[in-house]
């Protein structure tokens, strides 16, 4: 007896899991119940961790527990946490991972999403200390990379069809190899996987050639057009381990991100939202380091700025003071 | 058969302990000293004349306090274990009681204070009724705490040794010993008010130990002088420092040399003159690196004085070392002792707390990070150094890239392992004084070598004297110490393990790997997989083998994604790729 059993469900959801409990896929409670597929899927998910269940089998298994003899069967264990770096401060109510799947990366994250990426204030306090110069070119590289690491986050991979079907791909990716792995990433992820093969196999070639260095780049490449085009789980896994290796940070962000589509793609919802929850631990994270160095790009006073109303009467009662 | 009877005046080992007195002991070599100490141990193992053996082990055990003042704590614990050997196989309940207290000091010595805890509890239990044996293991336990960096238990050891000598007679010593270690753990948990008192109540009490123990007067004064600057009165404290110099003078032992040097060091901070007080701490930290025992002391002190003195990013870095020493050392005796690891790792949250709370003041203290002044011209001085070793003089930058890779791969953060790579770039810097002639004089004169690796390191250090600057103060570092070698073989000698700093570490694995691949400094030139494999035979010897590990992993990830041939027989092409790909800006840092 815990106290799931007891909580009383919505009729929504009461209705969800009558239809579970009869085998009907997301779809079909979907279109029974008049909400889009992905709306449903959302829902399906509340409802899980509500009752407290990791998956649809054992949601079936709960409902059938209760209507059996009116008591749930003991909870499963509550899902692990994707193990973050540091103790990330999660906004109260529903966890970081649930924003994600409801909204999408880049709406959760907020202005957190600057931490992370290529190019964000990581690299930037990096550029300072290099003494490296900020001129007109390094802030035109910096922000076509932070439009398509928003892009990324967004889950806009439109964005990377009308670059690529405007020509913008081959120019982009012979500028910066940190691009092309996130507008391959975009391509592949959107469902677009003969540009974008098209382009790795290009990339491949020209690094024969010239003296180009994106070795890590390439492999996170190949690694999403395989994990987008197949079921594999080889390709799952190499993403998996692009996403956890510590020599490129920014990189490592994009590879998450990209694990987080492949995962939600597949519908594998708990996966995609123990992946955002990662995601955002980079980010606080990033911010911590940040921090410790005495960088603070957020810092600003909290002092609220008196209306002009009040300052008038403020000045007002002053002069009379002085009067 | 009395025990004098036994040994003749002449007998090796007898002359051997007799010989070994403080000043001898600051004067002998490692292996000087482990000649001396050879039929000492021969004696303690000989399985016949069971009489000579004891008597030699009584002698011995009482020269553990000379070895304890000199530093020589490693050399001491090999007899000290060979004497407690001995007393268990004899049965002898005091002297076994003796072995164990004296291992347990030296094992505190060496920095395993779990050992340490674990030898003085043994003893403890030997003691049975007898107090002032007992009181005396309660002040050792707590000098174990302290080398752990416990205070706060470390403290109530020292009052638990007051509390059971309270009322016995002839129990002075002791006493002493007590009040002038319990000063020292009530200032290091703020209370110094109640140490001042226990001070003046040692000092009241000292009459001739001064002179007996002239160890802990000069301890007795240095936690005099930090009470009294603690609690707002830095003119009172003068008379002490001066006891504190004259006592160093007459022992001329480094740890004597360090304490007087950090009390002078305090003294100077408070009465404002920084420069010098900072010098000192400085001097102080080098020679303390040999002796594991009082580095955590001595970083703890560092940090607080320069807390003081207002540098900010330097306490930190100091920290940061700090925390590094004490949980590495933690963690290093917890795996040795799993049944003591459950108190390792309460002391260690404690400390963690602690530090945290000193690290938040000190980052909420910081301002923006920027480049060093006068960076570009140090940077250029750098290449300047490489190309007197190799025509392209792009060694430094090799090795700056490939430290700030394994920094990363180690878990560094990003920002960190930037600097660490730009302080890297000039390890080399104090090659620019190194004349020609030595160059080439190497062939012929084999100890030309080490006089170069002397030269270069003295000169760098004093290029880079003007640390003010976080980067700067760890390329002083790296230079520092980037020839010591993880067992203490390297130069600076008897800095090992993880009392080399971190940046330096890395640093010589980055640096060695470089030079086996180009062939620099009469190396013959390696491919890829050969200069890996060279690093590996090396690792525990000469460099960490913890960060060759993480080296080789991550130069095997990056050479697998750039696809190069590891083990092509010219390896540079391939060598230049690699490097521009970790060196190159992408966005990442």
């Amino acid at each position: 007896m815990t106290h799931t059993s007891q909580k009383t469900l919505d009729p929504r959801s009461e209705r969800m899991l009558e239809l579970l409990a009869e085998g009907a896929s997301a779809r079909i409670i979907a279109k029974k119940l008049g909400y889009s597929e992905g709306t449903m899927r959302v829902y399906l998910h509340n409802l899980y961790r509500a009752i407290g269940v990791r998956n649809k089998t054992e949601a079936v298994i709960w409902q059938l527990g209760r209507t059996r003899d009116g008591t749930s069967p003991a909870p499963t264990l509550p899902r692990p946490s994707a193990a973050p770096v540091a103790q990330p401060v999660l906004p109260a109510g529903p966890g970081f991972g649930d924003m994600a799947l409801a909204e999408d990366l880049y709406t959760a994250l907020g202005v957190m999403s600057g931490f992370i990426g290529p190019y964000g204030h990581v690299w930037e306090a990096g550029a300072k200390l290099k003494g490296a110069p900020l001129d007109e070119k390094m802030l035109l590289q910096r922000s076509q990379s932070r439009l398509l690491w928003r892009a990324l986050l967004k889950g806009d991979f439109a964005y990377g069809k009308l670059l690529h079907d405007d020509g913008h791909v081959e120019r982009i990716a012979a500028q910066s190899a940190t691009d092309a792995a996130t507008i391959a990433c975009l391509l592949a992820l959107g469902g677009y996987s003969t540009a974008a093969s098209r382009l790795v196999s290009s990339l491949g070639d020209r690094r024969r050639g010239a003296a180009a260095i994106a070795g890590r780049e390439m492999s996170l490449m190949r690694a999403v057009c395989e994990a987008a085009e197949s079921n594999a789980q080889t390709a799952l896994d190499a993403l998996h381990a692009l996403a956890s290796d510590g020599r490129a940070p920014a990189l490592r962000h994009v590879a998450i991100a990209a694990l987080f589509h492949v995962f939600r793609s597949r519908k594998l919802d708990e996966a995609a939202g123990q992946t955002a929850d990662a995601l955002w631990a980079e980010a606080e994270t990033a911010r911590q380091q940040l921090d410790a160095m005495g960088v603070r790009p957020l810092a600003r006073t909290a002092k609220l700025p008196a209306p002009a109303e009040a300052r008038e009467n403020a000045t007002i009662r002053k002069a009379a003071l002085t009067r | 058969m009395s025990p004098d009877t036994a040994l003749r005046e002449d007998d090796p080992a007898l002359e051997a302990l007799r010989s070994l007195d403080v000043r001898a002991l600051a004067g002998l070599g490692r292996e000087e000293l482990a000649q001396r100490l050879a039929p000492v141990i021969a004696a303690l193992r000989d399985p016949v004349d069971r009489a000579r053996s004891a008597r030699v082990a009584d002698l011995a055990l009482r020269s553990v306090q000379p070895f304890h003042t000199a530093a020589r704590g490693g050399e001491a614990l090999l007899l000290a274990r060979a004497a407690l050997a001995f007393a268990q196989e004899l049965g002898d309940a005091v002297l076994q009681r003796r072995a164990h207290s004296a291992c347990g000091v030296l094992c505190a010595d060496m920095g395993d204070a779990l050992a340490a805890i674990e030898h003085q509890v043994e003893a403890l239990r030997l003691a049975g009724d007898d107090r002032v044996a007992a009181s005396g293991t309660w002040i050792n336990i707590g000098f174990a705490m302290s080398a752990a960096g416990h205070m706060p238990m470390a403290g109530r050891c020292y009052e638990r040794a007051l509390a059971v000598i309270e009322g016995a007679g002839s129990s002075l010593d002791v006493r002493y010993r007590a009040l002038m270690n319990l000063a020292n753990a009530q200032f290091e948990a703020g209370d110094y008010e109640d140490g001042l008192v226990s001070a003046r109540v040692a000092l009241a009490n000292e009459g001739v130990f001064a002179q007996r123990e002239p160890m802990a007067a000069l301890r007795l004064r240095r936690n005099m002088v930090r009470l009294l600057v603690a609690a707002g009165r830095v003119e009172d404290a003068e008379p002490y420092v001066l006891d504190a110099t004259l006592l160093a003078e007459r022992l001329r032992t480094p740890p004597a040399l360090i304490t007087a040097s950090l009390t002078r060091a305090i003294y100077d901070l408070a009465s404002g003159d920084s420069d010098l007080g900072l010098t000192r701490l400085d001097a102080a930290l080098a020679q303390a690196r040999e002796l594991p025992g009082l580095l955590r002391d001595t970083l703890a002190s560092v940090v607080r004085a320069e807390e003081m003195a207002g540098n900010t990013e330097r306490a930190l870095l100091r920290l940061n070392e700090l925390s590094d020493v004490v949980y590495g050392t933690a963690v290093a005796a917890a795996k040795r002792h799993i049944e003591l690891a459950s108190i390792a790792e309460r002391q260690h949250a404690e400390h963690a707390h602690a530090q945290e709370q000193v690290r938040a003041r000190l980052i909420s203290k910081l301002g923006t990070p920027a480049q060093p002044d006068g960076w570009n011209t140090l940077a250029r001085m750098g290449v300047t150094a490489s190309i007197r070793m190799e025509p392209s003089g792009m060694h430094c930058k090799r090795v700056g890239a490939l430290a700030k890779a394994l920094a990363m791969a180690s878990g560094a953060p990003a920002l960190e392992a930037l600097e660490i790579g730009l302080a890297c770039e000039l390890h080399d810097i104090g090659m620019v004084s190194v004349p020609e002639e030595l160059f080439r004089m190497r062939a012929s004169h084999p100890e030309m070598d080490r006089i170069i690796v002397e030269r270069h390191v003295r000169a760098g250090a004093e290029i880079l004297a003007q640390d003010e600057h976080p980067r700067i103060f760890l390329a002083r570092e790296v230079v520092r110490y980037h020839h010591a070698h993880w067992d203490g073989s390297g130069h600076p000698s008897q800095v090992a393990g993880a009392r080399i700093p971190f940046a330096a570490r890395v640093c010589a694995v980055a640096d060695a790997y470089d030079d086996f691949l180009c062939g620099t400094r009469g190396k013959q030139r390696r491919t890829m997989d050969e200069a890996l494999a060279h690093l590996r035979a090396f690792a525990g010897s000469r460099y960490d083998p913890e960060l060759v590990g993480l080296f080789e992993t991550m130069v095997r990830a990056e050479t697998d994604d750039l696809g190069l041939d590891t083990s092509a027989p010219k390896g540079m092409e391939n060598f230049q790729q690699l490097v521009s790909a970790l060196a190159e800006d992408r966005g990442f840092v």
